[in-house]
């Protein structure tokens, strides 16, 4: 799904002349703290509309949806992980995946297994450590198959290993799709086909 | 996952939380519930209460016990005066005393005699003069069908009774006999249905009457079980018409020379209002308060619980869920926290109810004469369902405002 932002402008945080992310690609972006990255993966999410300016998902502009409109696509077309608290926590693990999807217990368990989650289908997630919330986080967008996928830092709160197994997994999850992700560290820009400096990106 | 599915997980998974809430919601519905019944048992006994004649004569045991004894059938089995005070004043005869002083009664328009003799299922059996059956006046039962009695055994039944009972002219009824005390088991007779009364709303339809004769024959044959100084020849009660300014003659007969006490119907309904008036409005007062009690704990409730929803409701956004998906979660989490309050509340009500009721005594009406069902709480329920359902209306208006970016850059 082509990804386009024309005139963007939040007030008072930063403007945004022109970004378009062709299909399939995968971007990171990135930047000095608060100057804007997070809000700029809100608006292109839907969870926050500009000012001004348009954000196009393959020439549709999510700005003239309602809200309703909004979520529904969001729920169809967006996966969103973000740094923490991406999931519910009192919640277990098999009721945050199925926030997304309506698979059976026996696929979850599939699923989980694969990213070093099994038999913690029924274990609340606040339960959970650092990394392995972030990697059902994953998981979930995983099952929620969508077209775009945009995480914000999801591996800056994580210890090494867990972040290389969160950026493993996020990357197999998000093939065939677009990727859009925040970071700091740059040590991850080889895994992506585009890096942005945020700062040279916004006036 | 189902709004209504998160809804049930966000009670479950904060079980302290949501038994303090829901323990204080039930005992609002509980003593709300039972309040509201006893305001009903209160209601329902003025609103049965016969209006009709200017007095009533019985034996000595104060004016409420006489008013509501005869004029809506309830309490115990009243003490007997002698039937000679019916037959001296239905005749209008002179009447003699011992210190040479003379009473005409002739001040008295009608008056009829009433005596209790059976019980059957839950009403009451009374048995009165022939000339009842035909009298008209305000607020007197009048036939829908059949006659009045005209040999012994034979009653006319009240509304309700027939209705409740299914029964019809020519059917027969099985009453144990009632003289005192409570009602024998060891002696029964089974009366004949010749009337029914049309519906009055009023005492009358909860009980059934018959000729003077019926009840005269018991007592024969019952004699044994008889302890007055005037044998059989007994009565309970004496409703009373008068002419103009009869009443002040005649209570200075009966009240003062006699072993029976009159009293005025009009001066006993007033009595009887001053004394449960007060205590009914300020019992409504108190289930209102209660209730208000319950709603504002489960308004303060879900503000608190929104607040702490806050992060939660912005990640459900943010996967998709819409406003008015969350709009549902915050509505099924009211709902089921009032559902089961009015479940538990009910059947604390239930429980509580009867104990109360006997505990009160004769302060309130007895289960035979209103029966106050658990479903008459049901004010109180839709009361707690419908406040619960309010109570989230800040929290829904938050949610229509809730910015999510701004939700979930706080984290």
């Amino acid at each position: 799904m082509d990804i386009e932002l024309r005139g963007v402008e939040v007030a008072s945080l930063f403007k945004l002349n022109h970004l378009f992310v062709p299909a399939h690609e995968k971007v990171l972006i990135f930047g000095p703290s608060g100057t804007g990255k997070t809000s700029l993966l809100h608006l292109i999410g839907g969870l926050w509309r500009p000012l001004h300016g348009e954000i196009l998902f393959n020439g549709i502009n999510l700005c003239g949806m309602r809200d309703n409109e909004l979520s529904h696509f969001r729920r169809r077309q967006v996966g969103l992980i973000f740094q923490r608290m991406n999931l519910i926590e009192h919640m277990t693990c098999e009721e945050n995946l199925s926030l997304v999807s309506t698979q059976r217990n026996g696929e979850y368990e599939e699923v989980l297994s694969k990213v070093g989650l099994l038999g913690k289908l029924k274990v609340k997630a606040g339960s959970l450590s650092l990394g392995e919330q972030q990697r059902l986080a994953v998981v979930r967008v995983l099952l929620q198959n969508p077209q775009v996928i945009l995480a914000d830092e999801p591996t800056s709160s994580l210890d090494e290993v867990n972040a290389f197994n969160v950026m493993q997994l996020l990357l197999e999850a998000s093939q065939k799709k677009t990727l859009i992700m925040v970071s700091h560290d740059l040590r991850l820009q080889n895994h992506f086909d585009r890096c942005l400096d945020f700062g040279k990106m916004i006036a | 996952m189902s709004p209504a599915k998160i809804a049930y997980l966000h009670l479950v998974r904060r079980k302290l939380s949501s038994l303090i809430v829901l323990l204080g919601i039930t005992l609002a519905v509980a003593s709300s519930g039972v309040l509201l019944r006893l305001y009903g048992l209160s209601n329902e006994r003025f609103g049965s209460l016969i209006h009709t004649g200017d007095a009533i004569v019985g034996a000595k045991s104060g004016a409420l016990d006489l008013l509501l004894g005869m004029l809506n059938f309830e309490g115990d089995y009243p003490d007997y005066i002698p039937l000679n005070l019916y037959t001296t004043l239905n005749a209008q005869e002179s009447i003699h005393f011992e210190d040479r002083a003379t009473v005409n009664p002739n001040i008295v328009r009608n008056v009829f005699p009433f005596v209790l003799f059976a019980k059957f299922d839950k009403f009451r059996v009374y048995a009165t003069s022939k000339e009842f059956f035909s009298f008209r006046e305000q607020e007197i039962p009048v036939l829908a069908e059949g006659g009045p009695p005209s040999a012994s055994g034979q009653i006319v039944l009240g509304f309700s009774i027939a209705k409740s009972l299914g029964l019809k002219l020519g059917d027969s009824v099985p009453a144990k006999t009632w003289i005192g005390g409570e009602p024998s088991a060891h002696s029964e007779q089974n009366l004949q249905v010749v009337g029914i009364f049309k519906e009055t709303h009023r005492a009358w339809d909860r009980v059934a009457l018959s000729g003077w004769e019926t009840a005269e024959n018991i007592f024969n044959e019952n004699l044994i079980l008889f302890h007055t100084p005037w044998g059989p020849k007994v009565m309970n009660f004496i409703l009373v018409y008068l002419k103009q300014g009869g009443f002040s003659y005649l209570d200075s007969l009966i009240n003062r020379r006699t072993v029976a006490q009159m009293i005025s119907v009009g001066s006993g309904y007033r009595k009887l209002n001053e004394l449960t008036g007060t205590g009914r409005q300020m019992g409504i007062l108190v289930a209102a308060i209660i209730l208000l009690l319950g709603f504002s704990s489960v308004a303060s409730m879900m503000i608190g619980r929104f607040d702490s929803m806050n992060i939660q409701l912005a990640v459900l956004r943010a996967l998709g869920y819409s406003k008015k998906d969350l709009v549902k979660v915050l509505l099924y989490e009211a709902l089921y926290l009032a559902i089961i309050a009015c479940l538990l509340g009910a059947l604390l009500d239930a429980s509580l109810f009867p104990w109360l009721r006997s505990s009160l005594g004769s302060n309130v009406p007895s289960e035979e004469i209103v029966s106050m069902g658990i479903w008459r709480s049901w004010p109180v329920w839709a009361a707690v369902i419908g406040g619960n359902v309010l109570s989230v209306l800040y929290p829904i208006w938050r949610v229509s405002k809730q910015n999510i970016h701004t939700s979930l850059r706080s984290i």
